[in-house]
């Protein structure tokens, strides 16, 4: 719901749910609580849309039918839906702050290297009409949410910028992620995704849709019932054994009572250990730049940071140097804990000491212990966590964290692009030759500023929640596993070996 | 067949049949002069059955020895070293090991058998020993052949009293043992597949990488075409990532002996190297026989069986087939205790050539009388069977071994005499890879090539010195393809950030910034290369690189049910061409059908079963082209000779099943289903002279081919000559290139749709954005189409309209009509005319003839005309051919 940062947008594909029924369409509705719901051109579905409108009390817009445009109002954000480029001209009101219109595509030609935008001209002319100090963002169904480029035109000799922006589903290998868009006033966007097969009984882990229908038909129609079920029951269905079945049991248990399930009496790493907790703000998935890490120590109860508020891409390690040595001088033999750490934090962390940090890497790699409790618990099965997906802040809510305030409104992704905005900016003003004409192109932009406070907000928000969810975890009944069954069952071993695999 | 000596001491065997007892007494040598080879070229004919020998032995040639030219060990290698060495260096290894002390990068190309792996392990060793941190990477292009290598290596390293740990990273490789490997094995030996796939977790590597002193590329030769740009853009991801931490490998790579072994080592890595091709190996003496099936059939069921349903046989027949013919010439060597291979194409194939042989060896009216064990070898008959197999070769308790490609490589097939070639296999590579199997170290050999009725079967038949000869393919790296270098792009940008520093190794400034934009817009990357350019998303673009396929989607290879295969994945234009519904497929030997082609879905696919019926199928393909751009220009005797990108139209609308003995077209015309295929690629084009075109067109206008009724009568003779041109350079095209003229096509057409209104002809690459074959066809223009003309001049079926060995293609969509060898050969002689040869007379004057005739100024006049009138289609409507 509308929080004041602007309305949410669920831009749903129909066929991306894992079936159309009723219960699937509320949870959607229920998991993402938008403000408006609208149903991309691809993939849709009349029955799905009808299903829609009767179960969500708010605006239900389809890119399907007849051509029309249509304009929404809500916290003072204008929200225009064209479902063709022509209705551009005269029927979608001037100065909307968003439009939306899924004929917004990207052409490719591949051999030739050339990307062009369907409709770069017709929003353009829109554009072009509108008062000057109004920017319209445009958005395409047809564009995946994380989609954010600038694109340029030129009418009458006048060179106009074009935000474009993806709303619609996310691809990823399985199943697409739905995407929810916050539309703030000032043209900035903030979305969150889930993957489409991960409502309804599908949620569950080990329910996949053959197996939801054997559910179903046997008389299981919630979470809540799968959770109330005992193994014998759920054996009784139809594909289902009896690994799964407590597979199923584990994760239902954990999202209908929002708590965290453990699977096995494996002791939370590090075990009799202090754990130290971590979180590291970069400049993208592959960064170049590590310019904020946040500590969080819970004996101590300090939280200690290391912000580099000069990031530059020629010292890109300073305060990766800065931690390290501090790290070194204050812990013996620290146990580092970070979500998903062996997969991001410590990989970069490691990479940068290696680098910028040479005199530690003896120490980080032989005296720093690093402990992933998401791979502990996801990867290697050892617990079933609440939350829609297993990222951090959905994780944090299901547990019933709750991080109002500015920071509510920001990402990790939106920080990223904004510090690497940043550097682009402070980079092109160095004005080497090469990027003269880059920098030239960017003069005209605002001049991105970062407010390194909230930042700091955003990431000591961040490891207080990963302190938050490793208690819950440590503080979750540990089950008595039941060995004979565990190891006759091949399930859990391959469904452990799939999320392991490393290159 | 490597060094030029030995082609200059190559002989047409002029009975020359005493051994050569000084040679022989060198070195290994001597050791077997108590059981000599059992046959030559001579008792072989002596031998072979009276009423079964019709004069097959159509050419003899005899390869002489060659001793061994070494260097001591501890020239090259350090003392402590080469004390633990109990043999000396043969002369390449030792060049090797000098060069790559001066620090210079090597490539490698000397014959099969040469020691090739001793020369990086020899390096890992003298490297290990200044340093134990020393950390190596290998490559194969196969996960099979790194077992075989890692156990040598490991063999090599005890034997020099090294500790060098090797260690073995594959898809089959557990997860601790990973961890074990890339912490500590000073060798990493994997596939250029797997590396594509480690790369992304570079981190995990920090210290081998940092060390990482060797970077080895195994079978180099094997990176041609599609797999050959990959590898190349996937070799320069690894040397940024290497790069990153530190480390800066010298490059070792071997090869085959290939065209151009130091430009493509260039291409592969970016990086200049020595190129070592003198051949210090010996080699025992060798008789090589070109064996062709008779004509007049022989026996005769078999003979009716193979020409008897000819539907359209005028008055010439291909004779009997090469399948019937090998087997038996392979059963009487090794009931001659002769010791051979049978190298056949397919699984099938091998065990018909089993029951070929066994019949012909049991056929009482034949003197064979004692039992002769043969075996067939293929992927089809598991592991447990091949290992015994393979232990019968090793312990000679068998005869014979009828085999695909399976052991063409690695496998130790013990004492090994003889080798029979059922057909030419495609490259001059693999014919002396095959051949070589046979006469270990410095025993004698004896080995047969039984050509087929097939176009280059026929024309090494006809050109032995093509074989012979001192040259070899060219190995083809096209860096220029943009579809592919896009997506490695896209990797190095999720491997680490994208900078203006990686633009030498990613394609230069100017092209780097273009797909930067290009990703930017697309959204696919982030940043700048000012700062860093990195992938947007969270997936692995790695896994969306596909060896064998270009751009677009790839389809996925299933088999049908429960059954696994394991297939790589295929590009588009592959799947459409050989995968559609009804299709047989050869894999690894093995006969499959494709059961469902599906590409509606997210993950294209195809499914297979497998299947065992008697005849392969080939789908016809119709072209056409349109919107070529010309990127470079050359004239050949007054041709215009163009290269660049064209939108190619390609429909494989119906396919026909073939005999898989004969060849003879059982059914065709059936439907395959599939949609056109569309893409933009590379190709070169000729523009025929008007001048040129009248005189042949006039010359030729009374040739008729009765059913291209849809032609202009006048333009069968011409049209005829530039389509069967256009056939005949593709046919060709592998005997300059290491390519797959499957991935090339072509179309003759009299009005070029570049505007010009000429008539001419293209051959393109068959894939999107290209493979840079055409490109090297466009260099090479001139010895393609020479080689192109001797093909249709010199082929013994004599018809002007071809035979399926010379002019006719099986995919062509126009059913091979018309084809017309007399107006070829004036284009082609036009084509090379250097205004020098009393050859070329014929055409010149009939180009003079129409330059100076009134009718030149009429045309003329026409031509002017024309531009104004359309009324011109009318006399001169568009015609085509594919």
């Amino acid at each position: 719901m509308a929080t004041g940062g602007g309305p949410s947008l669920l831009a749903l594909r129909c066929d991306a749910l894992p079936d159309g029924s009723d219960s699937v369409v509320r949870d959607v509705l229920g998991h993402f609580a938008p403000d408006l719901v609208y149903a991309i051109r691809e993939g849709t579905d009349a029955r799905i849309v009808s299903r829609l409108r009767r179960a969500f009390d708010g605006p239900v817009v389809s890119a399907a039918g007849p051509a029309t445009a249509r304009a929404e109002t809500i916290d003072g954000v204008t929200v225009a839906f064209a479902d063709s480029l022509s209705l551009l001209e005269d029927d979608v009101p001037e100065d909307a702050d968003y439009v939306v219109c899924d004929a917004l595509q990207i052409g490719r030609n591949r051999v030739s290297l050339d990307a062009t935008l369907d409709g770069l001209e017709e929003i353009a002319r829109y554009q072009d009409r509108s008062s000057a100090d109004a920017e319209t963002t445009f958005c395409s169904g047809s564009l995946p949410a994380n989609y954010d480029h600038v694109w340029t035109a030129r009418i009458d000799g006048r060179r106009v910028r074009l935000r474009v922006r993806g709303i619609g589903p996310i691809p990823r290998s399985g199943a697409v992620e739905l995407a929810t868009s916050t539309l703030g006033q000032n043209g900035s966007v903030a979305t969150s995704s889930v993957p489409a097969d991960r409502f309804g009984l599908a949620a569950v882990t080990g329910v996949g849709p053959k197996t939801a229908d054997h559910l179903r038909a046997s008389g299981y129609e919630s979470r809540t019932d799968l959770a109330a079920a005992s193994l014998a029951e759920l054996r009784s269905v139809r594909g289902v054994g009896a690994s799964t079945a407590r597979t199923i049991r584990a994760s239902a248990r954990a999202l209908a009572g929002s708590r965290v399930v453990r699977r096995t009496d494996e002791p939370v790493p590090p075990a009799g250990r202090s754990p130290l907790f971590v979180d590291v703000e970069t400049d993208g998935l592959q960064p170049t730049v590590i310019w904020l890490i946040g500590t969080y120590d819970p004996d101590r109860e300090t939280y200690v940071d290391f912000l580099d508020e000069m990031p530059a891409r020629d010292d890109p390690g300073s305060a990766t140097r800065a931690f390290v040595s501090w790290l070194a001088a204050e812990y013996d033999e620290p146990s580092l804990v970070a979500w998903n750490g062996h997969a991001f934090d410590f990989e970069h962390l490691g990479r940068f000491v290696a680098r910028y940090a040479p005199e530690y890497r003896e120490f980080w790699t032989d005296d720093v212990s690093k402990v992933d409790p998401y791979d502990w618990a996801v990867r290697r099965n050892n617990a079933v966590l609440p939350g829609r997906t297993n990222r951090l802040e959905d994780v944090a809510a299901a547990l019933g964290c709750d991080r109002g305030g500015d920071i509510a409104a920001i990402d990790g992704k939106a920080l990223a692009s904004r510090l690497r905005r940043f550097l682009e900016h402070s980079s092109g003003r160095e004005g080497t030759n090469a990027s003269a004409t880059a920098a030239s192109a960017r003069k005209s932009e605002p001049v991105p500023e970062i407010d390194w406070n909230r930042a700091r907000r955003y990431c000591e928000a961040d490891v207080r929640e990963l302190a938050a969810i490793y208690e819950a975890i440590v503080d979750a009944e540990p089950v008595e596993p039941t060995q004979p069954d565990r190891s006759a069952e091949p399930d859990d071993e391959s469904t452990r070996q799939s999320g392991l695999a490393e290159f | 067949m490597t060094s030029n000596d030995a082609d200059d001491r190559t002989t047409r065997d002029a009975r020359a049949t005493a051994n050569d007892a000084d040679e022989r007494t060198e070195r290994d040598g001597g050791d077997r002069s108590a059981d000599p080879l059992a046959l030559d070229a001579d008792d072989l004919v002596e031998t072979y059955p009276a009423g079964r020998y019709r004069g097959q032995l159509s050419d003899r040639f005899a390869l002489p020895a060659r001793s061994a030219r070494t260097v001591p060990a501890d020239d090259a290698l350090p003392a402590d070293l080469a004390a633990n060495l109990d043999v000396d260096l043969w002369s390449h290894q030792a060049e090797a090991l000098f060069a790559l002390e001066d620090g210079e990068n090597v490539c490698v190309a000397t014959s099969t058998a040469s020691g090739k792996t001793y020369v990086y392990g020899l390096e890992i060793a003298r490297r290990y020993r200044e340093n134990p941190d020393v950390r190596a990477l290998i490559v194969y292009p196969t996960k099979a052949l790194s077992r075989d290598q890692e156990r040598e290596l490991e063999a090599l390293f005890d034997e020099l009293g090294l500790d060098v740990s090797v260690g073995v990273y594959d898809g089959d490789t557990g997860p601790d043992e990973k961890t074990r490997i890339r912490e500590n094995a000073n060798v990493v030996v994997t596939n250029v597949a797997g590396l594509n796939q480690y790369l992304d977790g570079h981190h995990r590597w920090t210290t081998f990488h940092a060390n990482c002193s060797l970077f080895v590329i195994d079978e180099a030769h094997a990176w041609t075409g599609i797999s050959g740009m990959h590898a190349a853009w996937i070799v320069r991801r690894a040397r940024r990532v290497i790069d990153w931490y530190g480390g800066d490998p010298r490059f070792v790579l071997t090869s085959a002996t290939i065209g151009n072994p130091g430009e493509h080592a260039r291409a592969l890595t970016g990086q200049p190297a020595t190129v070592i091709d003198d051949d210090g190996s010996p080699r025992g003496r060798r008789h090589l026989v070109f064996w062709e099936p008779p004509s007049d059939g022989g026996d005769g069921d078999v003979a009716e069986r193979a020409g008897g349903t000819r539907g359209s046989a005028d008055d010439w027949s291909p004779g009997r087939p090469a399948t019937v013919e090998a087997p038996e010439l392979w059963a009487h060597l090794c009931y001659h205790d002769v010791p051979s291979l049978l190298f056949c194409d397919s699984r099938k194939q091998t065990e018909l050539a089993i029951e070929r042989a066994t019949e012909f060896l049991e056929n009482p009216s034949l003197p064979y009388r004692k039992s002769t064990r043969l075996e067939s070898y293929n992927a089809g008959h598991g592991k447990r069977a091949r290992r015994e197999t393979e232990r019968g070769l090793a312990a000679g308790s068998l005869d014979g071994v009828a085999t695909t490609s399976a052991l063409e490589v690695g496998i130790d097939v013990g004492g090994i005499d003889g080798t029979v070639l059922l057909g030419y296999p495609g490259s001059r590579h693999a014919f002396w890879q095959r051949l070589g199997r046979s006469g270990r170290g410095r025993r004698d050999a004896l080995s047969a090539f039984v050509p087929r009725h097939a176009t280059l079967d026929r024309y090494v038949l006809r050109h032995p010195e093509y074989v012979l000869g001192g040259s070899h393919e060219d190995a083809v790296v096209d860096l220029e393809n943009n579809p592919v270098y896009l997506k490695h792009v896209e990797c190095a940008a999720r491997e680490l950030p994208i900078t203006r520093d990686d633009a030498d190794l990613l394609g230069g400034p100017e092209r780097l910034e273009r797909a930067v934009e290009y990703g930017r817009r697309t959204g696919d990357l982030e940043g700048s290369l000012a700062g860093g350019v990195t992938y947007a998303y969270r997936d692995r673009p790695q896994n969306r690189v596909n060896l064998y396929a270009s751009g677009g989607d790839s389809f996925d290879v299933r088999a049908v049910g429960d059954e696994s295969i394991d297939h790589e994945s295929i590009g588009r234009a592959r799947a459409y061409r050989d995968y559609h519904e009804g299709a047989t497929v050869l894999h690894r030997g093995e006969q499959y059908q494709v059961r469902e082609f599906r590409e509606d879905g997210p993950q294209p696919y195809v499914e297979l079963e497998a299947v065992d019926v008697d005849y392969y199928t080939q789908s016809q393909r119709r072209v056409s082209i349109y919107d070529p751009e010309v990127r470079e220009s050359r004239t050949v005797g007054g041709f215009e000779l163009n290269w660049g990108y064209a939108t190619v139209t390609v429909r494989y609308e119906t396919y026909a099943k073939r005999d898989v003995a004969s060849g003879e077209t059982i059914e065709a015309g059936l439907d395959t289903s599939v949609p056109p295929l569309e893409m933009r690629t590379q190709t070169c084009w000729v523009r025929v002279p008007p001048g040129v075109e009248r005189a042949v067109e006039r010359r030729h206008s009374g040739y008729r081919n009765d059913e291209c009724a849809d032609l202009p009568p006048r333009l069968h003779g011409y049209l005829g000559g530039i389509h069967a041109i256009e056939h005949a350079m593709i046919a060709v095209s592998p005997l300059e290139l290491t390519v797959d003229s499957n991935d090339l096509g072509g179309l003759a057409t009299n009005r070029l749709p570049d505007g010009s209104d000429a008539s001419g002809w293209f051959v393109y690459d068959g894939v999107e954005g290209g493979l840079g074959f055409s490109r090297r066809i466009y260099e090479e223009y001139e010895s393609v189409a020479r080689r192109a003309r001797e093909l249709m001049v010199d082929c013994e079926c004599g018809r002007d309209e071809g035979c399926p060995a010379c002019l006719m293609d099986a995919r062509c969509g126009n059913d091979n009509r018309p084809l017309y060898a007399p107006a070829a050969t004036d284009v082609i002689d036009a084509l090379l005319d250097d205004g020098s040869g009393p050859a070329d007379a014929a055409i010149t004057d009939s180009r003079g003839d129409a330059d100076s005739t009134s009718e030149e100024d009429g045309d003329g006049g026409e031509d002017v005309a024309d531009r104004t009138d359309r009324g011109r289609d009318d006399r001169r409507p568009p015609a085509s051919v594919s």
